[in-house]
């Protein structure tokens, strides 16, 4: 018994990683029970197994901590200045200049140049991680403060490369470099507890204002780990799921943050025997290449009814792949809920009940598909089986199928399927979208295709920059004529987007969170050097 | 003195055989690991790319592919493993992008310290228990004793734990909720009451 309580109650490791001398006056100070100014305690997930090396993919979301980035996005997602003091794109789009600041330092006392900031690209260009920096041909320091980044291709996206990628400092850029982080960042590494804990400092060579909270320790629990130990009081920052979040815990405020984290059917486009994928699985699916059936769907999902019910309103309907985004087309929205709406279209679109079965035909085809959903995910299951009793009444029929992703896989290009997305990054829904992005794999797995929304979506890739690519963005969602959402083709039918929801100690401002990326937890801590304790 | 010297020679040829199939076993165990992974239908870059997906091109996966060697024949992969662990590299976990033996070596100290007490306390409690039980047969303690065995028994771990912490950690507060030491506390001030308080 005793062996069972100690495995649950901790994670069987310890290492003891990066120790600094300094920080040990703080330590003594502070009792590591509550929150105060000098030390907050954050149960928030997001531990990289693989060490913080920006050049592998660490800091893609949320804060880097360590390091800091040449762009930022602020709260309402608007990219500002970091490192970078001034930046600008050739007309071809393919060279892209970049000033940085002179009084950036490392937190190992050196100073940051241009040289780092192009030694950082070119190492992630070839690094195999989770950043995909594939587009750069080469970058270059002009000199100490200007750096000129080259792309094989002009790509707009390439901005969030500027936003995510850490300057990390080319003297010390090793393989050890992932466990001894150094940046120019707001915080430094103290000590690292692999599968337990991260402690970090306040950096005093950081060059913005010195972040507001001196020390932060993550703890890396599960969901219901982190729940218990915001109720113990021993974590002032809590993420749990939305089936938590009506708990109440004393002196501390549900904060839910509104998230582009979405969950939809994706339709096979195509008609049945449309070929294979280059693995040999078949792709279309003759119900749901029929445009009444995907537009049917749209407008008979009550989207507001799924929030309420499943996720205990922790979230909100979605209609397109980019919900509370700046390059959201609110004009694709629509009316849903409607189930005359959705009987009509099938009407319209030769889709009648003629054998009175409560299920339409058209041309001896019933109206009916297989959805299939990630068997161990209780949302998308309950989406999955909502959606098909809200079709039932306007004479559609769905069977509700859980599967594991191996197995749905070499399904899931001739069966509807409840996916989950959600970025920052427009580069997603290019690959949702654009016919040549369908490989038989998860970019576009309904093989949907046409041609005006590809050459919508090139023109939105090539644009030198997000503010003139975002026009497209917009379009190719719906320009009024045309689009991937509900009143154009309805490739998808989106569900819902959900909240991420935190329980924060009531002394604790975190200002004002961005619409945050699929992905609960590490997203928060994405203005994390603005949070103040607000109690004595 | 001929005989001792024949016995002497059997144990050392009993000891080779035996040590011959435990490497011909553990030569076996690899292939036999190795080719079975090698056919799963788990992709692992595609495992560990995850819900990014969408922001990692071909060339990308490519690239992963390549830093792990999953671009080389299973065979060549496979002997390039083996002549390394010959040499005494026991290579790169892909998961903590460090070496396996410094991720064993650091796994290994803190179950250990915990398989020692769980088993000293099982021992110690199962004895002492056993004998009162033994002792008093079918008076109340025995009763008493047995009740907890059966539930202990018959009730998962997890779930036997999950009740311990809620009682002791979240409502009566004496028990820590997480890991090997306080929250926030680093690992040269960690005392070693708060050690012992945490291996519970």
């Amino acid at each position: 018994m005793v062996a069972g309580w100690a495995i649950a109650s901790c994670s069987p490791t310890s290492t003891e990683t990066a120790t600094d001398g300094s920080s040990n006056n703080v330590a003594e100070s502070v009792s590591a029970q509550s929150g105060s100014a000098e030390q907050i305690v954050l149960a928030i997930g997001g531990e990289s197994e693989e060490g913080y090396d920006p050049t592998l993919g660490w800091g893609r979301y949320g804060a880097p901590l360590f390091q800091s980035t040449l762009l930022k996005r602020d709260e309402n997602l608007n990219i500002v200045n970091d490192l970078a003091t001034d930046y600008s794109v050739s007309e071809d789009g393919l060279t892209w200049t970049v000033t940085i600041r002179e009084d950036a330092v490392f937190s190992d006392g050196e100073p940051l140049s241009a040289a780092d900031a192009a030694d950082t690209f070119n190492q992630a260009a070839e690094s195999g991680g989770l950043t995909d920096v594939t587009q750069l041909e080469q970058a270059a320091a002009v000199d100490e403060i200007t750096v000129e980044l080259k792309l094989k291709q002009p790509q707009s996206t390439f901005v969030n490369r500027l936003i995510t990628l850490g300057i990390v400092p080319e003297h010390v850029h090793d393989d050890d470099y992932a466990r001894n982080p150094i940046g120019s960042g707001p915080y430094k590494l103290v000590q690292w507890d692999e599968g337990q804990q991260l402690i970090v400092e306040a950096n005093p060579e950081y060059y913005g204002e010195a972040p507001g909270i001196e020390r932060l320790v993550f703890l890396f629990v599960e969901e219901d780990g982190a729940f218990a130990a915001a109720k113990a009081g021993q974590a002032q920052v809590a993420a749990v799921p939305q089936s938590l979040a009506v708990q109440e815990i004393e002196g501390m405020t549900l904060r839910d943050v509104v998230s582009v984290d979405n969950r939809g059917l994706m339709f096979p486009y195509q008609s049945a025997n449309s070929g294979t994928t280059p693995d040999g699985d078949s792709i279309g699916n003759d119900v749901t290449a029929d445009l009444a059936i995907r537009q049917a769907v749209n407008y008979a999902v009550d989207r507001q009814a799924l929030v309420e019910g499943i996720l205990e309103g922790y979230g909100s309907p979605a209609y397109g792949p980019v919900s509370g985004l700046a390059w959201e087309e609110t004009e694709a929205n629509i009316e849903d809920a409607q189930p005359e709406r959705a009987k009509e279209i099938l009407a319209e679109g030769g889709w009648t009940d003629s054998d009175g079965d409560g299920i339409v035909e058209k041309d001896g085809l019933d109206a009916e598909f297989t959805i299939l959903y990630k068997a161990d995910d209780s949302i998308r299951q309950a989406l999955a089986l909502a959606t098909v009793e809200m079709l039932e009444p306007v004479g559609i029929r769905g069977n509700v199928e859980g599967k594991s992703w191996d197995d749905i896989e070499p399904l899931m290009h001739s069966n509807v399927v409840v996916f989950g997305w959600g970025s920052h990054d427009q580069t997603e829904m290019y690959n949702l979208y654009h016919s040549e992005s369908a490989q038989g794999d998860f970019y576009n797995t309904g093989y949907y295709a046409n041609e005006a929304i590809d050459s919508t979506l090139d023109l939105a890739m090539g644009a030198p920059s997000e503010a003139e690519a975002i026009a497209y963005w917009k379009a190719a969602q719906w320009d009024g004529d045309q689009g991937v959402t509900t009143k154009g083709d309805a490739a998808w039918a989106w569900l819902v987007n959900l909240d991420h929801t935190y329980f924060v100690d009531d002394c604790l401002d975190v200002g004002q969170s961005q619409v945050e990326p699929h992905g609960h937890g590490w997203p928060i801590t994405a203005n994390i050097a603005d949070w103040q304790w607000v109690c004595d | 003195m001929q005989i001792r010297e024949m016995r002497i020679k059997a144990l050392w040829v009993f000891v080779a055989q035996k040590l011959l199939r435990l490497g011909l076993l553990l030569l076996a165990v690899a292939v036999f690991t190795f080719v079975l992974l090698s056919f799963s239908p788990i992709d692992p870059v595609r495992a560990y790319i995850g819900a990014d997906m969408m922001q990692i091109s071909a060339d990308q996966q490519a690239l992963i592919a390549e830093r792990w060697g999953l671009d080389q024949p299973m065979w060549g992969r496979f002997l390039d493993w083996l002549g390394q662990l010959l040499q005494g590299n026991m290579g790169t976990s892909l998961v903590f992008n460090q070496p396996v033996s410094d991720v064993i070596a650091s796994r290994f100290q803190a179950s250990l310290q915990m398989l020692a007490i769980a088993w000293l306390l099982s021992g110690l409690l199962g004895l002492a228990l056993g004998v009162v039980a033994g002792t008093l047969q079918g008076r109340w303690p025995d009763r008493l004793i047995r009740l907890y065995a059966y539930t202990l028994a018959s009730a998962p771990t997890f779930w036997v734990a999950l009740l311990l912490l809620i009682v002791f950690a979240v409502s009566f507060k004496v028990a820590p909720i997480c890991c090997a030491a306080p929250p926030g506390v680093l690992a040269q001030e960690v005392t070693l009451w708060q050690r012992i308080h945490h291996l519970l």
